[in-house]
């Protein structure tokens, strides 16, 4: 009976423990939070994006004279090739803002894609900063990355 | 009945062991700086969230005690690669003949933690102080906090007040 509940409890402890590690895997942080600004254009490149997962442009940008910045971007799916679409969202933050901006999502593509967006209505002397995240998949370890250009102009 | 309390007591310590990783994911706040600054509490809550060109003259009006109050504008430091601010510091609130004690932070965009600081110390009148924080990134922007330092005892107001240039 003790060797049991022994058995059981340690069972549950690494239950636990996996669970936190899981966790922990799929809250964490995308890529570092840019620090230094760069003159637009400038093209962004994204290798082998998990799934789950999020990278930030290395630079932050000020909008042009119209006060946006458009972005051409080009993807493509990359890693495990199953027929599964991919899913991405592009989001758009601002310096001392903690919470994006302003956002668009390209929902299930597969092969390759590529298509423009215009983020307006920024702010002439305020700098921004994109944020890639790839929706595709149900986990981290599925094997849907993704591959791609953005340019920033 | 030994080897099932060890069992728990590790458990308990491993689960500990994991905490401060989810704590790391939401250390944006403002305000959770460690040592004794993290009693300042941020007068004006939010960080700039665009640029000044160079100079620029921010006014301080009646900071309280262990409060703070962050710049307006985030700034480039330009070629120099330095900042330099210049002004005058002085005693607001009651005139207790107190000196007033004040820090001036600096933070790069994007980064929470200090990059350089200036204390100065003995506030009683109109003072002058002039320092310059060097060695910064050109394509990168900076921004102040103010810190008044100073306790806040229930019969007196030791509030600061000053205007100061950043160059």
């Amino acid at each position: 009976m003790k060797k049991n509940t022994l058995l059981l409890l340690t069972i549950l402890i690494l239950v636990v423990c996996l669970c936190c590690v899981i966790f922990h895997i799929h809250n964490s942080s995308p890529s570092a939070l840019p620090l230094s600004s760069h003159q637009t254009p400038y093209t962004m490149a994204v290798e082998n994006l998990s799934s789950k997962s999020g990278v930030y442009s290395e630079y932050y940008f000020a909008p042009n004279e119209n006060e946006e910045l458009q972005i051409s971007v080009s993807l493509r799916e990359n890693g495990t090739i199953d027929g599964a679409p991919r899913k991405v969202k592009i989001l758009l933050f601002q310096i001392g803002v903690d919470d994006n901006i302003d956002s668009f999502t390209i929902n299930d593509f597969s092969g390759s894609t590529q298509l423009s967006h215009t983020f307006t209505g920024l702010e002439a002397n305020s700098h921004y900063f994109l944020r890639l995240d790839n929706l595709s998949g149900s986990t981290r370890f599925s094997g849907r990355l993704v591959d791609g250009t953005i340019e920033i102009s | 009945m030994k080897k099932i309390i060890a069992l728990v007591l590790s458990c308990i310590f491993i689960l500990s062991m994991s905490l401060p990783a989810y704590a790391t994911e939401s250390a944006t706040d403002i305000v959770g700086i460690s040592g004794n600054e993290s009693a300042i509490v941020p007068f004006a809550a939010t960080k700039p969230t665009s640029s000044h060109s160079l100079p620029y003259a921010m006014t301080i009006t009646n900071l309280t005690e262990q409060h703070s109050t962050y710049s307006r504008y985030y700034f480039a430091p330009g070629s120099t690669e330095s900042l330099t601010i210049s002004g005058n510091l002085w005693p607001s609130g009651t005139e207790d003949g107190v000196a007033r004690n004040v820090k001036i932070l600096l933070f790069q965009v994007q980064n929470d933690n200090i990059i350089d600081s200036y204390t100065v110390n003995g506030i009683t009148e109109k003072q002058f102080i002039a320092h310059t924080f060097t060695g910064l990134d050109t394509d990168s922007h900076y921004y102040f906090r103010i810190d008044n330092m100073n306790s806040h005892p229930p019969y007196a107001n030791r509030y600061v007040s000053g205007s100061i240039t950043v160059i």
